[in-house]
């Protein structure tokens, strides 16, 4: 089913199923022009602000992004502000990483250097903490930022207990390996879809982690096999003795300034080269969890359908990062909208929603933005 | 403007805000709003309460929200209903809003002036402040560390004769200053040449400064210089900075990142001190050499050796680091200042022997000898 939104006037109207009194459901990613001059009014306004800006920059690329996300015909609205964003930002900066530096700065200046050793120890921990929390209320912010037909969405659930349950991945992972990750990102993903709401209409997941289990193996042992083909490289290289430069390393200061250049060039290349294999390795496992989530998923009696494939993630992230790295972030704007366009074009939704009767939600409204997920910088949207 | 209620009229789309139905509506263009009729029931939404929701109109029409109903839209599809109302509220066209742009400029403008105006007193006028606050505990606290990330492994020169030399020199030099400073001065073998005041009073100069050193006076001309720095607390001062300069990354940066800038950005945030606290130690280097009766021509004749040998560097790229030049920049002004005095107003530091016990003090070592 396809509209034409560019004519005059047009109101699409979907068919409605006479036996469920609800409609089908179709998402489309329909391109504004616009994006251009957005990305370099952001890069502009961000130098000029010295980064300041990021948070009304996010704003506007999430404002444009929303609004070509048709469902049905109709738009999506992004209501949140930069203001929102800022503020999020200086609560958390003040609150949590302000007076952790002054703390740790005072402790090493006054001599207690092994105390200042344990709070950034602790610092680092209480952070794990934080970070489940981080993307849950980031979640939250913009659910109840997003408005479609004069709805908006909400997670109605405690950001506590699923940054504990994130604490609990991590650690299980830890122990096992790794082992313990698929059964624990379901969990996870469980929870926010559960609690997860349009309008006073909730999403529902439900589904068992076994057949992620094949997909896992298969990446992990992958893994294995590429870090001891790294090493075997490494080890080959001459790099490890330190062969490969003629002076002594550890005498930075009196290196050649060639020297240094080689030893960054390397440093950086392997780094992206690692980063890369271990990218295009995971891509086969999470374009199946990707698509085997959307499958646990149902919204009233509609079911979900992601043809997330290994191949065009990794082209949609490796696109993303060169984006980033060839524009110098002024394509970050394009970045969202690939990621955004990648999830219209290959969902489908499958069954009827009475999409009348969906209620306006009564979940309160976050005052502030997603401080935290900022600070964590999680994600580019 | 007058108003033909039947050219301006138009079917459109409404949510109310408390379900996500979509009403049918018929929208008449008024003077005050727009009069909306559903079922045969109107209400009016008024200019004043309306905002777009977009600043353009997008490819389904124009969104309107209405102030005091949350989440109610009205979708006016193009047409001459659309273009009365925007011909009503410029704004809602997307043109370009003048108003929108002084503010924005404004806020831009003023955060800008903010963060330098901030960036200014954390970085020169806070910390000298801050220094001379600093309890004596600290201030070792900080010199062992500043210590560690400059000198690292170097060994000090201590041959004993040497030491001798040094301190009798050093204590000539203080003997021009109006209040002596508590320092401790060293030197230390290491491939680069420069001298450093660190916290706590400490004088450092490295074994190559000693080397090309032709006379006393040269080596006196760089530890009153030294002395000015420690006098002033423009070391203390520089880690105060130092702090504070990694509060202003970290709050660029997001919050993370709290600690690898400093120690890359550190280590030449450290050295170099502003332009005012180099003229400051130069002034304070020349009346204290006059004073004590030292020849400032000393201090010319090795500004001038540094300064010829900064051509050797670029041409034979044996890019160092840290040398003299980059922490102490040498210009015309700076020479012309150390003028030589007279023989008679003069009087010798060191005699022979002793300048070439100094010159020695890294080559008689106990231990093992590079």
């Amino acid at each position: 089913m396809s509209f034409s939104f560019g004519q005059r006037g047009s109101v699409p109207q979907m068919p409605r199923s006479t036996a469920t009194g609800g409609e089908t459901i179709n998402i489309q990613y329909v391109e504004r022009p616009g994006l251009l001059r957005l990305s370099l009014k952001n890069a502009l306004f961000n130098i000029l602000t010295l980064g300041f800006y990021r948070f009304w920059a996010k704003t506007n690329t999430r404002r444009h992004v929303w609004s070509c996300i048709s469902i049905n015909g109709d738009f999506l609205e992004y209501t949140g502000t930069g203001k929102e964003l800022f503020l999020g930002f200086l609560v958390v900066f003040g609150i949590i990483f302000l007076p952790f530096i002054i703390l740790v700065g005072w402790l090493q200046a006054s001599g207690n250097e092994e105390i200042a050793v344990i709070v950034q120890m602790v610092f680092a921990a209480l952070m794990m903490v934080f970070y489940g929390m981080a993307i849950y209320r980031a979640r939250r912010y913009r659910l109840s930022r997003t408005v479609w037909r004069g709805i908006r969405g909400s997670l109605t659930g405690s950001s506590w207990s699923y940054s504990l349950l994130y604490l609990g991945k991590l650690f299980l992972g830890a122990i096992t390996f790794g082992w313990s990750n698929p059964a624990m990102s379901l969990k996870l993903q469980d929870r926010i879809t559960s609690e997860m709401k349009f309008g006073e209409t909730p999403f529902l997941f439900s589904g068992s982690s076994s057949p992620l289990y094949t997909r896992y193996a298969a990446c992990w042992f992958g893994t294995l096999i590429a870090i001891i083909v790294f090493i075997a490289i490494f080890a080959s290289s001459g790099l490890a003795s330190g062969e490969i430069f003629q002076g002594d390393l550890k005498d930075l200061e009196n290196a050649e300034g060639s020297q240094v250049a080689l030893l960054v060039a390397i440093i950086y290349g392997g780094l992206f080269l690692v980063i890369v294999t271990y990218g295009v390795i995971w891509a086969f496992y999470s374009a199946f969890e990707m698509a085997q989530f959307a499958s646990y998923t149902r919204f009233e009696t509609a079911s979900f359908r992601l043809n997330s494939t290994a191949p065009s993630l990794i082209w949609l992230w490796l696109g993303n990062i060169l984006l980033i790295i060839l524009t110098f972030g002024i394509a970050t704007p394009y970045t969202v909208q690939r990621i955004f366009r990648y999830m219209c074009d290959r969902l489908e939704v499958d069954g009827w929603v009475d999409i009348a009767a969906i209620q306006q939600s009564t979940a309160p409204i976050d005052k502030r933005g997603e401080g935290l997920l900022d600070a964590f910088d999680l994600d580019g949207i | 403007m007058a108003f033909n209620n039947l050219s301006h009229r138009t079917q459109a789309r409404l949510f109310d805000g408390q379900t996500a139905s979509a009403h049918e509506v018929t929208v008449v263009v008024s003077r005050d709003g727009l009069v909306i009729t559903h079922l045969g029931r109107s209400q009016t939404w008024e200019y004043k309460d309306i905002q777009p929701v977009e600043r353009k109109p997008g490819p389904d029409g124009l969104r309107l929200k209405h102030r005091n109903r949350q989440g109610a839209r009205m979708i006016i599809p193009a047409g001459p209903v659309l273009d009365a109302i925007i011909l009503q509220n410029p704004k809602f066209g997307g043109d370009f809003n003048s108003s929108r742009f002084i503010r924005i400029t404004g806020i831009i403008a003023a955060t800008l002036i903010l963060l330098i105006v901030t960036a200014y007193g954390v970085l020169n006028y806070a910390p000298g402040k801050i220094a001379k606050k600093l309890p004596a505990s600290w201030r070792v606290r900080l010199a062992e560390t500043a210590e560690q990330s400059i000198l690292g492994k170097a060994r000090e020169c201590n041959s004993p004769a040497g030491k001798k030399a040094l301190l009798r020199l050093a204590s000539r030099v203080a003997s021009g200053t109006d209040y002596p400073p508590d320092f401790t001065i060293r030197v230390f073998d290491k491939n680069m040449l420069n001298a450093f005041a660190l916290p706590d009073g400490r004088i450092v100069l490295t074994s190559k400064l000693v080397e090309l050193a032709q006379s006393p006076e040269e080596i006196a001309g760089v530890v009153a210089h030294e002395m000015g720095h420690v006098t002033y607390l423009h070391p203390e001062a520089g880690m105060v900075r130092l702090a504070g300069l990694q509060i202003v990354l970290s709050i660029l940066a997001g919050g993370t990142d709290t600690n690898t800038l400093g120690t890359i950005a550190g280590l030449t945030a450290l050295l170099r001190y502003t332009r005012s606290a180099e003229i400051q130690a130069d002034d304070f280097a020349l009346s204290t050499l006059v004073k004590a009766k030292i020849d400032p021509g000393g201090m010319r004749s090795f500004f001038e050796k540094v300064k010829r040998l900064q051509g050797k560097h670029i041409e034979g790229t044996t890019g160092k680091i840290i040398d003299f030049l980059s922490t102490h920049p040498v210009t015309e002004d700076r020479i012309k200042k150390f003028k030589p005095l007279p023989a008679t107003q003069t009087r010798k530091i060191l005699s022979a022997i002793e300048f070439a016990n100094l010159k020695k003090i890294c080559s008689e070592q106990t231990g093992t000898d590079s």
